[in-house]
């Protein structure tokens, strides 16, 4: 079986078809890096926190990636990304797909890792006994990689047992026991959605009745229970899919947890989704521990952040061996670099503009005074404003404020950092990164040098204005590739 | 006489067009810089399976950029883009140093294609907020710009969340295209 076809298998498992943070049905991004399928949208919230997102249809993956998916998953993740979790009182899932609400949810899961337990809750043993309609073969897996036949365990851990709560056992066992208990996707029982949709707080009813018990993990017991009372007890966190069950995901939490759960009573259906806002509160005032400071490394300035490398106009000359590139501008003091353009500077090795100009802004220290015109002549010193690089690059994250340019310094002063951002960045108001009053000395004064002559001042972009007109035609006119033929 | 002098006029101080086409891997920015640059937001992007297009407008050059998505079965559509493109933008992400080779491999391979012969490229060099990011003396190495003589490109370091060394990439795209004659005036 190709690697495709495994995991488009692993990704069709019931545990798979939801969106890890949102519920949402269709999950077309992986994030590799923990192993969990997600929608489109929670995939550009995972872009946001760093990590990597790699779409299923349009990214190749390797078998190590998805071995791992294989083993992983979201009900595997979900037992240690969300081991303390627990679907009353903590923060609520966003599934209304609120961004705000998906930002605060995945940098509270997977940056501030609030809910995350390095040993997770025990998985269910796996049931090999029968296979349901939605069994996916996964076998093939082992083999292809090259392992014996049954190393490969199946950890398709339908009910990632989060909680145990009794009082959901009594009403769960009814919806669960006829159908598809017994197999091991148990999950994806058509009955299940009112469950879930108590868990994941779909519909927000204080229901004293759902409050699950503190995760009292059940290895063995549950082992022996399953499929019965066990698979439902952990309800809460199970992954079901709505579209093979009844048409009813708003069933509220007061149905599921009553007795009577296969028929959800109509007050609940009724739940007034729209004006409850559960997670809203968990927005408007954040957990003890803000998510502030776990995006503050990203706001601060970079003092060296601005710098380039151009091929500059010479760069059709055979230009020099190894010092080709020669011209530093900006940072240098006059005396060295020779007052006028880059050129002006040339030494015996670098008689022309070489073909990459370089500038860059202070560091928090002031340049060093080694990098002047010894720095010219040869590659290797020429480079070494790069170890204030990598000084500001060890740094800690949370980084003071970068002292006063020293005195008689001739670039203009360095802002003060901006003022912290809260976590959702996305929603601040970003000022024009020109006309900004924050825009950083390194902004301007590269513009100023990027040419090589220096001289072109680099007017201000002020007149910026959204061309939000149409495209002529003839933009169109190339032939639009149909992307959706890839997808195979 | 006077046509002469409006053509002229057009030439130095009309709106000139100017298509640019802007490639890289996934998940280096390309689709963060293209709107950090026409709406001046950082919106929460998604994979971008397509492209995105938008007109930039930066001193008298209008900028009509091109986002490609760039993963890995859509790199190989990115040729179709190329035709009559003036500018090449290849945004590079920084703090991804095992995959800078690959980043390499595709921008040569856009290089090589014939019909980006002429085009003016600019290698933005992103994500440099990040802590252990290459530097762009890294970035510009790996991609073997140094030994690029017949091309004209620029390596901008940039910060897309920050709207940092957007607009001096811009500036050098305008400055090479008014020294080459490159691009249309607009009609």
């Amino acid at each position: 079986m190709s690697t495709d076809k495994t995991l488009r298998a692993i990704a069709l498992r019931p545990e798979n078809k939801r969106c890890f943070n949102c519920d949402a049905l269709g999950c077309a991004y992986v994030v590799p890096s923990v192993a969990i399928f997600v929608c489109t949208e929670c995939s550009g919230h995972h872009m946001n926190i760093g990590h990597r997102v790699k779409s299923m249809s349009m990214s190749k993956f390797s078998p190590e990636e998805v071995a791992a998916l294989d083993v992983g998953g979201n009900a595997a993740a979900a037992r240690t990304w969300l081991a303390s979790w627990k679907a009353e009182g903590d923060a609520r899932k966003p599934v209304d797909k609120n961004p705000r609400k998906l930002d605060a949810w995945v940098r509270t899961v997977f940056q501030d890792k609030r809910y995350f337990s390095s040993k997770p809750l025990p998985t269910p043993p796996p049931q090999a006994s029968s296979h349901g309609a939605d069994h996916i073969p996964v076998r093939e897996l082992s083999d292809l990689l090259g392992s014996p036949p049954g190393a490969v365990k199946l950890t398709v851990s339908p009910t990632p047992s989060l909680t145990d709560s009794p009082g959901l056992t009594s009403s769960a066992t009814v919806a669960t026991a006829s159908t598809a208990a017994t197999t091991t996707s148990a999950p994806a029982a058509p009955l299940q959605p009112g469950l879930t949709a108590a868990g994941w707080g779909h519909g927000g009813h204080p229901t004293g009745t759902v409050t699950p018990a503190p995760a009292a993990p059940h290895a063995a017991a549950a082992a022996a229970a399953r499929p019965g009372p066990a698979a439902a007890s952990s309800a809460p966190l199970t992954f079901t899919d709505n579209a093979f069950g009844p048409p009813q995901p708003s069933t509220s939490s007061t149905a599921a947890a009553a007795p009577t759960a296969a028929t959800p009573s109509p007050a609940g259906a009724a739940a007034p989704m729209p004006h409850f806002d559960p997670f809203g509160a968990f927005v408007a005032a954040p957990p003890p521990h803000p998510s502030a400071p776990a995006a503050a490394p990203r706001a601060q300035p970079h003092p060296a952040a601005s710098s380039s490398w151009s091929s500059g106009p010479a760069a059709i000359f055979p230009p020099p061996s190894a010092a080709a590139p020669s011209a530093m501008q900006g940072l240098r003091p006059p005396s060295t670099s020779g007052g006028g353009g880059g050129g002006a500077t040339s030494t015996t090795t670098a008689p022309h503009i070489g073909p990459i100009t370089v500038q860059r802004q202070p560091a928090e220290a002031p340049a060093p005074a080694g990098v002047t015109a010894a720095a010219v002549s040869s590659v290797g010193s020429y480079f070494n404003d790069d170890a204030d690089w990598g000084a500001f690059a060890a740094a800690s994250p949370i980084k003071p404020p970068p002292p006063p340019p020293p005195a008689g310094a001739a670039l203009p002063p360095l802002q003060p950092p901006p003022p912290p951002q809260p976590s959702n960045q996305q929603h601040q108001q970003q000022q024009h990164p020109i006309t900004s009053p924050t825009a950083t000395a390194a902004t301007t004064s590269t513009t100023a040098t990027t040419s090589t002559t220096g001289a072109s001042a680099a007017p201000k972009p002020a007149a910026l204005k959204p061309p939000r007109a149409e495209l002529p035609s003839d933009l169109f006119s190339e032939p639009v590739v149909p992307v959706g033929v890839m997808a195979g | 006489m006077g046509q002469t002098f409006a053509k002229l006029f057009d030439r130095w101080f009309g709106n000139r067009e100017m298509r640019v086409v802007m490639l890289g891997l996934d998940a280096a920015g390309k689709t963060t810089i293209l709107y950090k640059l026409h709406i001046g937001e950082v919106l929460t992007t998604v994979p971008t399976i397509g492209f995105n297009v938008e007109k930039v407008q930066y001193k008298n050059v209008v900028f009509t950029v091109w986002d490609v998505g760039g993963q890995e079965k859509l790199r190989p559509l990115w040729r179709h883009y190329f035709n009559n493109t003036d500018g090449l933008i290849f945004v590079v992400d920084s703090q991804d140093r095992e995959r800078i080779g690959k980043a390499a491999a595709e921008f040569q391979a856009i290089l090589q294609d014939p019909l980006m012969l002429h085009s003016a490229i600019l290698v933005f060099a992103n994500k440099q907020d990040m802590r252990g990011c290459l530097t762009p003396r890294e970035v510009c190495e790996a991609l073997g710009l140094p030994e690029m003589r017949t091309r004209k490109w620029h390596v901008q370091s940039s910060v897309a969340t920050r709207g940092e060394g957007l607009y001096e990439g811009l500036d050098w795209l305008a400055n090479t295209l008014k020294s080459s004659n490159a691009g249309r005036p607009m009609a």
